[in-house]
């Protein structure tokens, strides 16, 4: 009897949860295109979490080009602003990253308007006083000025020893490029590896008090030591950090695919027998988490990275978990610390997905990096390069820097200062 | 394995634990007598209500047996493999059983293993041609293993009070399919449905009515065998529409659930007299099948609403002993609407899941289509016949739009086609049947409008717009059967047998890229 009331209620179960679904489906009509609007407006100063900030009237907002890209059905629909920064299309519902993009002159110096609003869910039309009125249906940008340092080389994917078919990244490495025009001293810069670690469309919540748009946050932070004026970099010399100084290409004792011993610096994660005595070691300011492994490397699947530049030596209380302070921050309902770092101090970034497809993944704001760079594979012996678009007299590239790693990354075979980029004249091997 | 084990051991034993149960009346069952039993058994055939089935008081009969399949050609939609072989074992019988006051009662059983090779542009289901527009394809051409285990009961109670007739039809499907190159999905299929039906006799007139459910449900991950390595794959909303990705081993978007639930209800009509027998039967069945791509976090890649009706008039006229003519027509309609969903992850720390905002048909295929076929069988020789010889026609109206961007595809065809049989007797015991049959398709129209982002990848023109030449090809057939039977074996009631069959397509249209495609079947088994 037992039996006879177990196997009714799990009918009865079973055709409730037929009859949700089947009524669930029901109520689904044919689609209808969506008419929307969507304000762009350059904001300064601090943006709270729902996006009002101090809205900078220096910056015209007029002729920028909106993006509406749906990577769920590879959808991209390009329009331009008007007058009043709207920009107006038809699209279907989706969730949409926005991306703006677009340039001004102010006081002689060039500007990049760019920002993005990942995973904006569209289901109705958005008419232009709705965008006009709302913060919803806006996008907040923080005009940037170009940086005379940006990332104009980044090894992270690995590669495969095609003979025994093994994986390797240990020469993991980041070069560093001044494409300004004026000597920029590298005393005091960080290079941090942004939260979250891994790409994921399922992006991390952070404090409401934070704002939006205002820090980026960063579980693995490293600075170049000095005191102010120790480490210049000229316009057309770059410095490159490595994960392990070492000829990696010598296959008796490695198995990678190039020499990185003439790096600057390599990244000193506390173990002794990773250490190559030539090459100065990169101090770690801040580790989010237990170091378990004593050794560092970034995912070859693509990391985020940023460079910034806080004026001072970094100390932070403990290195580990647990670190309380202005410079850290939790995410909601989580106890694991990360390095607040503030828009103002950031001088570039860039986004690497698993795929160029993995837009909905992109965890840096788009000020930061509009785009993404990738090298589509894993292991396949690849580095994101910036492109170049033009030379100086002394021979050395000029790259493009639009703050949209999309459009300024292109992939390459690594190789160290690949378009004739200078060393500076404090690398070890010159001393 | 137990679980298999035990559904094959089941099968086996149905067909043969129905036969001491059944009526002693001296029928020879052959490929032949079998084929006309069916045929004239209107209820059993081409109904859906199994309590109808006593309206036919079926002779019992069984059956067993293993088969081969083969398959070959470029004439063939992308997903299908180039070159299939399979072979299965197969039993079913029953019949009207005198020993339970005259009940009904029928079983099938049927385990399959299917290669097919080269198969293309599928990396997530075991029949991607089953309907849904939500899979994942890729471009490198595969095999695929699949196994199935198929089993049907269909019984029919005893007529009560000279009037009401209560049956049952339920069957268990359970299947498993593996591609064998990476990106390799290991795809599990469960099926489970059940159809009670009723019908009410009212002298030479009957009505009946049945409901039917089933619940279906079909699971996988592609994962790499080669670790570290990436694979391109391409996830379809529909064909035409989908997007790039890839499957690496970290990749966490690989997996794919589909959970259908089917309801339906059917009617019948039918009458009976001495030389005329006649069924009138409608149905309307509407599936929902939801396709997530997680256990533990799950989003809604879409859901397909699967409407299907059909109506059909099947009749035996039977004005002398010796001649017997069928009629079978039947027009049905399908309409898969594709409905995709606005979704966001809440990732509030209480709730973190994905929020559906809203919900949309973006797609639908239909397709609609008449089949008719009329045949005249001689029958002189006791359960078995002589010759049959007809004559088949069908239509088909194949309609696909994908709303936004708008893109339509829209094919006619019509196929006609003719048959025969020949039963050659040659004493009490040997008997050879000899069939042939040819059939002609023409296309009518064909028309596509493609606006989607697409149309300059392979997986556009290799794949959807193949397709599309493929469903509005004409071509010409042509095939033949052989089967011996030795018959008078278990008391005179059974045969063994042994058939072969062969079918030659050949495209008409498209000739670069279609050539032929080439099937054959052989079988061995055993009838009593």
């Amino acid at each position: 009897m037992k039996k006879t009331y177990i196997a009714i209620l799990t009918a009865a179960a079973g055709l409730c949860s037929c009859i949700e679904m089947m009524d669930s489906a029901s109520q689904a009509d044919v689609v209808n295109p969506l008419n929307v609007s969507f304000k762009v407006k350059a904001v300064t100063g601090f943006v709270d979490s729902d996006g009002n900030g101090t809205i900078d009237t220096n910056f015209p907002v007029e002729g920028l080009t909106v993006r509406f890209s749906n990577f769920e059905e590879d959808a991209v629909i390009e329009t331009l602003t008007d007058e009043n920064g709207i920009a107006q299309t038809e699209v279907a519902p989706g969730n949409y990253t926005i991306s703006v993009f677009g340039e001004s002159e102010s006081e002689g110096n060039t500007y990049y308007l760019n920002g993005a609003v990942q995973n904006k869910a569209i289901t109705k039309d958005i008419t232009p006083e709705q965008a006009e009125a709302s913060n919803d249906f806006s996008i907040a940008i923080r005009p940037a000025m170009v940086g005379p340092l940006c990332f104009s080389q980044i090894f992270y994917c690995g590669s495969t020893n095609p003979e025994t078919q093994s994986t390797y990244f240990r020469d993991q490495f980041y070069e560093i490029y001044n494409n300004g025009d004026e000597t920029y001293y590298l005393d005091h810069l960080c290079f941090a590896h942004l939260v979250p670690e891994f790409a994921t469309a399922t992006l991390p919540e952070w404090p409401a008090e934070d704002g939006l748009n205002n820090y980026v946050y960063a579980v693995t932070v490293w600075q170049l030591p000095g005191n102010g004026t120790d480490y210049p970099l000229k316009p057309g010399e770059s410095f490159i950090i490595t994960q392990e100084a070492a000829n990696h290409a010598d296959h008796s004792k490695y198995g990678g695919l190039i020499d990185t011993s003439l790096s600057e610096f390599e990244t000193w994660a506390g173990n002794p027998q990773r250490v190559n005595p030539d090459v100065p070691d990169l101090e770690y300011v801040f580790w989010s988490g237990y170091i378990v492994t004593m050794q560092w490397l970034n995912t070859v699947s693509g990391p985020g990275l940023c460079i910034y530049q806080p004026g001072k030596h970094l100390e932070f209380p403990t290195i580990n978990t647990g670190v309380l302070g202005e410079t850290t921050q939790r995410q909601v309902g989580k106890t694991q610390e990360y390095v607040r770092i503030s828009a103002e101090q950031l001088i570039d970034g860039v986004e690497m997905l698993p795929t160029s497809n993995s837009l909905n993944m992109k965890r840096i704001p788009g000020f930061v990096d509009a785009g993404a760079a990738s090298t589509e594979e894993i292991y396949v012996g690849k580095s994101v390069c910036r492109k170049v678009i033009g030379q100086r007299p002394d021979g050395t590239p000029i790259y493009q820097d639009t703050n949209n790693s999309t459009e300024d990354f292109e992939t390459q075979v690594p190789q160290f200062r690949r378009n004739g980029e200078k060393m500076p004249a404090w690398n070890w091997s010159l001393k | 394995m137990i679980k298999y084990s035990y559904i094959k051991l089941t099968g086996c034993l149905v067909a043969a634990a129905l036969a001491p149960l059944c009526s002693s009346a001296q029928r020879i069952n052959t490929e032949a007598s079998v084929e006309r039993l069916k045929s004239e058994s209107l209820q059993f055939s081409y109904s859906d209500n199994a309590s109808g089935i006593q309206l036919d008081q079926m002779d019992y009969y069984s059956q067993v047996g293993l088969g081969y399949d083969i398959e070959k050609g470029s004439f063939k939609r992308a997903q299908e493999g180039e070159h299939n072989t399979g072979y299965r074992f197969f039993t079913d019988g029953g019949g009207t059983m005198k020993a339970l006051k005259g009940a009904f009662i029928w079983g099938s059983f049927e385990y399959s293993r299917d290669q097919l090779r080269d198969a293309e542009y599928n990396a997530s289901l075991i029949d991607p041609l089953r309907g849904t527009p939500f899979f994942i394809a890729d471009t490198y051409k595969s095999k695929w293993i699949n196994q199935l285990y198929d089993m049907t009961v269909k019984a029919a109670a005893p007529k009560l009070w000279n009037r009401l007739i209560f049956g049952i039809e339920a069957s268990y499907q359970n299947g498993q399919g593996a591609k064998q190159h990476d990106p390799r999905p290991l795809v599990s299929l469960s099926k489970f449905e059940i159809k009670p039906g009723v019908t009410v006799t009212l002298g030479k007139h009957a009505i009946g009515a049945n409901y039917q459910y089933y619940s279906r449900r079909e699971d996988g991950s592609a994962k790499n065998k080669i670790s570290m390595s990436t694979n391109p794959v391409y996830i379809f909303n529909f064909p035409g529409f989908y997007v790039d990705a890839s499957i690496t081993s970290s990749t966490d978007d690989n997996e794919r659930i589909y959970n259908a639930n089917c309801m339906g209800v059917g009617g019948q009509y039918s009458f009976t007299t001495q030389k005329l027998r006649l069924l009138v039967s409608g149905k309307y069945t509407r599936e929902v099948e939801d396709v997530t791509n997680s256990y533990t976090t799950p989003k809604m890649v879409g859901t397909t609403r699967d409407e299907r009706w059909s109506i059909g008039l099947n009749a035996v006229y039977k004005p002398s002993k010796e001649n017997t003519f069928f009629l079978n027509a039947a027009y049905g309609d399908r309409s898969i609407d594709g409905i995709q969903y606005v979704q966001e992850w809440d990732n509030s720390f209480e709730v973190a899941k994905w929020i559906i905002k809203s919900k949309s048909v973006r797609s639908n295929s239909s397709k609609a289509g008449f089949e008719g076929r009329l045949q005249y069988m001689r029958t002189t020789r006791g359960d078995s016949y002589n010759w049959t010889a007809g004559v088949e026609f069908s239509t088909e109206k194949l309609s696909d739009i994908y709303y936004f961007p708008r893109s339509t595809q829209d094919i006619e065809n019509c196929t006609i086609g003719i048959f025969g049989r020949k039963n050659f007797i040659f004493n009490e015991k040997h008997s050879l049947l000899v069939g042939i049959r040819a059939s002609y398709k023409m296309n009518n129209s064909s028309d596509i409008d493609y606006n989607g982002y697409k149309a300059d990848t392979k997986c556009y023109t290799d794949f959807t717009l193949r397709d599309y030449y493929y469903l509005g090809s004409g071509y010409a057939a042509f095939g033949g059967e052989i089967t011996y039977s030795f018959a008078r074996l278990f008391k005179g009631r059974g045969s063994v047998f042994a058939a072969a069959s062969g079918d030659y397509v050949r495209a008409d249209d498209h000739r670069d890229l279609f050539d032929r495609r080439f099937y054959a079947n052989f079988k061995i088994g055993l009838m009593f």
